[in-house]
């Protein structure tokens, strides 16, 4: 078969040697420029081995110092990098012929890489050093040093003895190997005292394929291909060269072996046997022989590789030697190697002559990590320019927003805190490596209906290692871990639950509230300490699971009921609420503009099998979709800003300030309960603070996350006040739909105008100005707070309320004692109110 | 390159518009020399060129389908007859696995004459075993001019499903030309794949190998293809003793199979009044089938018409139904048992008379229609989803080609434990139900794959499943039903339709699904203001507000109205009439919820001066 795969146009074998000695010999690396360019190709690895092996700037024979090594035994694999052999190529043949690729000997070896092999070979046996003195005078060195030494004496005394006969005895291999003169003068095979194998390192610029990208055109080439490692086999020994011993003439006799099946010499050979005819029988010989590590892999095609409707193909590699051991099941890793046909064997082959099955010949085998970006599509220029043109726009934050489930309607604070979600904050390590979590958790809690589970199952498509669950239908394994007896091995193995899946990525959980007691606990270890530990069945240990929590419950009695406390609506216990950084309550409220858009969207894609165009306003710039949405998370991922200490005091303040606001809710419901409900139907509006949104010491920490996250997709360095007010007005917007209840969302933020319950929500819009007006002067002193009627005005018909509705509100607050309106209309004074005592 | 070769060729065929009887013969009894023949005078020197000049003259012989009848059929149930290797074959299939390997084939080879030197170049293409040469050649592996080309193997299956109508058919006593040609083989050849590569685990089938050649020609996974090509007898890649006999089929030339196919006698219906009479007919055969329930005939109708359009995510126009109301499966408990022990695999049969009746009755509709009753042996013991976590990928139970019609029978569902696997099944089913979607599970990362199933829910009360639409059946329906069940079905076949009917039905079925749909900017403005005007007014009243949820379906019902009725743009009668038809349904089934409450209320009073 090998013949089929090498031959393509007339080689010139010796000049090719030549061409390779000179490389070898010549080459020089100069680590400095080396290093710069891995850099800019992203190698990694190459980066990483660079740096440890050379130091830069000080030019090196790399080739010739890495063939000292293998003399010394130091090391059993000659890695060629292509991009040596091209950069040589390029410095030494820069006068006559211009430098083409297509002519270069990296092409061709690209091309006809087993053939190469071969032929590198060959050079290397020529140039091969003489170990250091220091290296080998190890009387341990290794066993089969002390066999090839007695060999090559007795086949010395041998030569001795009869010399003229003696060629022929070991030229039966020989014969068939262009080499045949060195080999024949060594009288071993070339493979058997070879020790190391010649592997090519790939290109940076070779594109890694997919499985089914490649052909049969590229029979016999030197590909990289890119795919999930799905099994692995044991690492066995496979034969390269088989010993004999004759038990007649006592020759030792050598066959190579180049497939995977061969039939084993019986009968002598050898000049002595064929002249006495003593017909020797041939015994194999273990030690002598000539073994490889090897394993066999299969690769998967990645689901971005697979195109729509199709399933993955999987492709068999071959690792040998240094390639062994490298890839484990469930890795991602980019594979190059010679795509070489391996003709059926057995039964098989008779039936199908002409028929073979293909494989990987692995060269260079490179595990990538799990990163985020690695993970998802390549970027390709064209996703790169819109990703810069996106990172321009202003508004890239609303618009990367409400490319999350485009198909659902509103909800953009959901859908905002969501991005940051995914994006989140970097996790930090304090110096007594404790970590606090930088993974953001929300909850959405709402009615049925209004596509909790949609957004749910978005998120956890997006982000890479995303995991949806939900509480109640995780049987079997569940969110944490399970320890189960493995039933081919018997043994107790650690079996992950989502939660361990998810780790570094999202967990969505749906239906939070039917969870399992136990679940539930295991999520109060998660949430905070980013951990799961197990003690059963005789193993404990601690699982990392660094995810984000992002869960969707319904209300008791799975509507939100109005006439109920939030805390009586929500049952969830305040220890896993206060875990969450942001809660949202998801109301199904009718709104006329809302619903006549939806409406007007559920017909649209009935007719056109399209989204809707966007509304004029965000037609700006290329809509946002999944890939592109996914490697602005990515980019946005890569930064960590950092916290200015005049910002920190901001937050500090703000902190200070909500506190305050806590502790005067908390009051005012127990002045409210005191007062009787009844008396004012929306009294849940001060009650709503009271337990669900209650500021605490990890509040604090929530407002860090959720500004360092929007600092990250804003893409700066540092956070900044800005950040800070998004974080604040998040929390806000997510407490709005809590404490409004049941008139939703006072219009503060313009996205719900209920016209239901104008009194409350008014009244809330008061509130919040007022909070807002004092922490702009920073200023909570004793005096009475005060507000502008005009400006109260103003954001009152901003959210959609006349000034009729002002002057019901402020009438019924008045005769309750919280404000007071100055004759002239133009001033209201809080007496009682929240924000200051 | 050869384009000469080409046009003569055509040119030649072009003179010839019959193709004679002696050609056709030929091409079905020995392909290979066919080709080989075709190609001497020609003087194609490339492969893709050989390739495509063999396609287009097989399709050229068998354009007609009285030529293509005359195929012999690999697979059908009831043929006692094989195709004999090396002649041509027909097999309509579903691609299970379309990645069972790549092979590569030596397909241009070099000779040399050992006696001459004299050097020649030969083809090789919808074979698997070698070049069959003349004394003295031998094939030159040092030469360049070598190529490989690789084929695609698909492991192909009989369709799950498939109705008897649906079927391949032959000409007139095919058995009897395929004897007279000496190309029926009636040799054991293992026709029946392997149990786990067909999705109703355990029924007879027939599995073979198809092989394609043209580069990136295959079919998708769970599509349905008609094949033509040479039949071989192989040995399967995946097979690693490799000592098991498997059929192979090189595919010479596929196609999708349409309705025109199965209805072949049938001219196009086009116009709209063409639809209205036939909606009118199926609407009363269903009527008939469900015991004159009109209301559940409606849906059933409007069911039938459903078809998954995937819009950017959104999986638009299925509507899967539950039809309530249907009487328990008599326990034939010895009967069952001594059944238990005999096969230890699952049925995909409806047991029950009275959904049997409906099932059956679909099967007459649409051409693949899938019974899953839910035993729990079945639930627990089968598996739902292809899995390739094995490195094969198996099939489950929901691996069904697009448009396959599941009737789930839930009367037959009865207290036990559901196992891990029996929930995940179910979770599976849902899946599909909701989202159109089966998940293949490859290891370390699944794959969703699109589906289009229609799935209809046969149950005594609500379903566990959630489905898009429940119906309760009227009183007259269940009362049927249950005499049915009763007396061992003697009561009432439901009367057979005539056959020039059913086919007419079959045909206005798959053509309304196809229409393409659209709404008016008017009647949707409409509908949204409505619908905006709708909420409000509950919500003043403190009513129960229109969802989304409901909304979309709603508009998923008007857009089925609108073309069962042939009209590709929805109108406002329609859109009413599809409100009127949610109205009604809805009516019927708070009146059943509120007369089932009564009945639990009158129990419970009655239990209690029991208890006391």
């Amino acid at each position: 078969m090998s013949t089929l795969s090498a031959i393509r146009s007339v080689v010139d074998y010796d000049s090719e040697v030549r061409k390779i000695s000179q490389f070898m010999e010549k080459f020089v690396d100069a680590g400095g420029k080396k290093q710069a360019m891995a850099v800019d190709e992203a190698m990694e690895m190459e980066m990483e081995m660079d740096a440890t092996e050379f130091t830069p700037g000080e030019p090196r024979h790399k080739y010739m110092d890495m063939l000292q090594r293998v003399a010394n035994r130091a090391e059993d694999t000659v890695e060629i990098k292509l991009d040596d052999v091209r950069d040589f190529e390029v410095q030494s043949s820069s006068s006559h012929p211009p430098f083409t690729f297509a002519g270069s000997l990296a092409f061709r070896i690209e091309n006809n890489a087993k053939c190469y092999v071969e032929m590198f070979s060959r050079a290397i046996d020529q140039m091969m050093p003489e170990p250091d003195s220091s290296a080998l005078q190890d009387p341990e060195a290794d066993v089969l040093d002390v066999i090839y030494q007695a060999r090559r004496d007795r086949d010395r005394r041998d030569r001795e003895a009869v010399q003229a006969v003696e060629a022929a005895g070991v030229g039966q291999m020989a014969a068939q190997d262009p080499a045949a003169a060195a080999a024949a003068a060594e009288s071993f095979p070339a493979v058997l005292t070879r020790r190391y194998t010649v592997r090519f390192v790939p290109r940076a610029a070779q594109r890694a394929q997919a499985v089914r990208e490649i052909g049969a055109s590229q029979i016999g080439h030197l590909v990289t291909v890119r795919g999930i490692v799905t099994r692995v086999s044991d690492v066995r020994p496979a034969m390269v060269v088989a010993a004999y011993l004759c038990d007649a003439c006592g020759s030792e006799v050598f066959q190579e072996v180049k497939t995977r099946q061969f039939t084993p010499l019986t009968q002598c050979q050898s000049a002595r046997c064929v002249e006495n005819k003593s017909r020797g029988k041939l015994h194999r010989q273990t030690r002598g022989s000539r073994f490889l590590r090897f394993q066999e892999v299969k690769l998967q095609e990645m689901t971005d590789q697979v195109p729509m409707g199709d399933i993955p193909r999987t492709l068999t590699v071959h690792c040998y030697e240094g390639a062994v051991r490298q890839l484990n099941p469930g890795d991602v890793a980019h594979v190059a190697g010679v795509f070489l046909p391996q003709p059926y064997t057995g039964f098989r082959a008779m039936r199908a002559g002409l028929l073979a099955d293909t494989l990987i010949d692995a060269h260079h085998v490179q595990p990538l990590k799990k990163r985020y970006d690695q993970l998802g599509d390549e970027l390709t220029p064209e996703l790169y320019m819109r990703l810069a043109q996106l990172g321009s726009d202003p508004d890239a934050y609303g618009r990367v927003a409400r490319a999350i489930a485009p198909e659902i309607f509103g909800h953009e604070d959901v859908k905002k805190a969501l991005l940051l979600l995914m994006v989140g904050a970097p996790t930090k390590r304090t110096r007594d490596g404790m970590a606090i979590r930088g993974d953001i958790n929300v909850c959405l809690m709402g009615d049925p209906g209004v596509a909790k589970s949609q957004l749910l199952r978005f998120v956890a498509k997006v982000a890479p290692r995303g995991v949806y669950t939900t509480g109640r239908g995780s049987s079997g394994v569940g969110l944490t871990a399970a320890v189960m007896r493995d039933t081919v091995t018997g043994e107790m193995v650690l079996e992950g639950g989502a939660l361990v899946l998810a780790d570094n990525g999202i967990c969505a959980i749906d239906e939070f509230d039917k969870m399992d007691e136990g679940d539930r606990t295991a999520i109060h270890e998660v949430m905070e300490q980013q951990t799961i530990s197990i003690s059963k069945a005789g193993i404990t240990t601690t699982l990392n699971a660094r995810t984000s929590i992002l869960a969707a419950a319904n209300p008791a009695r799975s509507r939100y009921n109005p006439r109920m406390t939030p805390e009586e609506n929500i049952n969830l216990p305040a220890a896993l609420l206060s875990r969450f950084d942001v809660l949202f309550l998801m109301l199904d409220r009718p709104n006329h503009d809302d619903d006549l858009l939806l409406a007007r969207h559920i017909a649209y894609v009935h007719a056109h099998g399209c989204h809707p165009a966007p509304e004029a306003s965000d037609s700006q710039g290329p809509e946002v979709d999944v890939a592109l949405l996914k490697h602005f998370i990515a980019a946005a991922r890569a930064r960590s800003p950092v916290l200015p200490r005049a910002v920190a005091d901001y937050v500090v303040g703000a902190y200070v300030q909500l506190r305050q606001q806590y502790k005067t809710a908390l009051a005012l419901a127990t002045s409210r309960r005191a007062a009787g409900r009844s008396t004012i139907d929306t009294g849940a509006a001060g009650a709503g603070r009271s337990n669900v949104g209650n500021t605490t010491p990890r509040t604090l920490l929530a407002i860090l996350r959720l500004a360092q996250a929007h600092a990250r997709v804003r893409a700066a360095d540092a956070v900044s006040t800005e950040d800070v007010d998004e974080a604040l007005r998040l929390m806000d917007a997510a407490h709005v739909t809590l404490d409004s209840q049941p008139a939703t969302g006072a219009g503060i933020f313009g996205e719900r105008a209920s016209r239901t319950d104008p009194v409350s929500a008014i009244f809330n819009i008061m509130t919040r100005q007022l909070a807002t007006a004092q922490a702009a002067t920073g200023e909570s002193t004793s005096q009475m707070p005060q507000l502008n009627y005009s400006d109260v005005l103003d954001r009152v018909r901003d959210a959609g309320y006349s000034e009729a509705d002002l002057s019901r509100c402020l009438e019924q607050y008045e005769g309750f004692n919280v404000l007071q309106v100055n004759l002239a209309r133009t001033r209201i004074t809080f007496v009682n109110a929240p924000g200051t005592q | 390159m050869s384009s000469s070769a080409t046009t003569t060729s055509l040119s030649s065929m072009a003179t010839e518009p019959v193709v004679s009887a002696e050609v056709i013969r030929e091409c079905i009894q020995s392909p290979q020399t066919h080709c080989e023949r075709q190609t001497e005078n020609s003087d194609a020197d490339d492969i893709e060129v050989f390739g495509k000049l063999v396609q287009t003259h097989f399709k050229r012989v068998f354009r007609d389908a009285k030529a293509l009848n005359q195929i012999p059929v690999f697979g059908r149930t009831g043929m006692h007859l094989k195709p004999k290797p090396g002649s041509l074959a027909r097999f309509r299939c579903m691609v299970q696995d379309p990645s069972y390997g790549e092979e590569l084939h030596l397909s241009v080879a070099q000779l040399i004459n050992t006696e001459t030197g004299e050097r020649r170049q030969k083809f090789s293409q919808y074979t698997d075993s070698g070049h069959k040469l003349k004394e003295g050649w031998e094939v030159d592996y040092a030469s360049n001019g070598n190529r490989f080309i690789e084929k695609e193997v698909a492991y192909c299956v009989s369709v799950p499903g498939q109705s008897g109508w649906a079927e391949m058919d032959g000409a007139e006593g095919l058995e009897h030309v395929m004897e007279a040609l000496d190309i029926s083989s009636a040799s054991e050849a293992p026709v029946m794949g392997c149990a786990e590569k067909y999705s109703l685990n355990g029924q007879t089938h027939s599995a073979a190998l198809v092989k394609f050649y043209a580069p990136g020609s295959a079919p998708k996974v769970s599509e349905v293809v008609d094949v033509v090509g040479i039949f071989e007898i192989g040995c399967n890649p995946r097979d690693e003793e490799g000592d098991k006999q498997w059929p192979c089929l090189h595919a010479i030339f596929h196609g999708a199979v349409t309705i025109d196919n199965l209805v072949s006698g049938l001219p196009v219906i086009t116009c709209g009044s063409d639809y209205v009479h036939r909606h009118s007919m199926c609407l009363a055969h269903l009527t008939e089938v469900l015991g004159g329930d009109g209301l559940a005939a409606h849906y059933l109708l409007l069911h039938l018409l459903s078809n998954t359009v995937e819009v950017q995510g959104t999986k638009v126009g299925k509507l899967s139904l539950n039809l309530i109301g249907f009487p328990a499966a008599v326990n034939k408990h010895d009967k069952s048992e001594a059944k238990e022990d005999a096969t230890t695999k699952p049925v995909f049969a409806l047991d029950n008379p009275a959904t049997k009746r409906i099932g059956d009755a679909l099967a007459q509709l649409v051409p693949r229609c899938v019974e899953i009753p839910f035993a729990l042996k079945l639930l627990n013991n089968t598996s739902f989803v292809p899995n390739a976590e094995t490195g094969d990928l198996r099939a489950g139970v929901l691996q069904l080609a697009p448009g396959t019609q599941a009737v789930c029978d839930e009367t037959c569902l009865q207290e036990g434990t559901l196992g891990e696997r029996g929930v995940r099944n179910l979770h599976a089913l849902q899946t599909a139900i909701l989202e159109q979607a089966v998940t293949y599970m490859y290891p370390f990362q699944p794959i969703e794959m699109a589906a289009n199933l229609r799935i209809l829910v046969l149950s005594t009360g609500k379903s566990i499943l959630h489905n898009d639409c429940d119906l309760y059946l009227a009183e007259s329906a269940s009362q049927l039903l249950q005499k049915i069940n009763g007396d061992d079905g003697s009561a009432g076949e439901p009367k057979s339709l005539d056959p020039m009917h059913s086919e007419q039905i079959r045909q206005y079925l798959e053509a309304a699904r196809h229409l393409d749909f659209s709404v008016p900017k008017d009647v949707s403005d409409r509908i949204s203001e409505e619908y905006a005007q709708m909420r409000r007014r509950a919500h003043e009243r403190n009513e129960k507000m229109v969802s989304q949820a409901e909304l979309a379906l709603t508009v998923t019902v008007a857009r089925l109205v609108s073309i069962s009725k042939g009209e590709s743009e929805l109108s406002w009668d329609s859109w009413a009439e599809a409100c009127a038809l949610e109205a009604s349904r809805n009516e019927r089934n708070s009146g059943f919820l509120a007369k089932k409450r009564a009945a639990m209320e009158e129990a419970s009073q009655k239990q209690k001066p029991g208890l006391d």
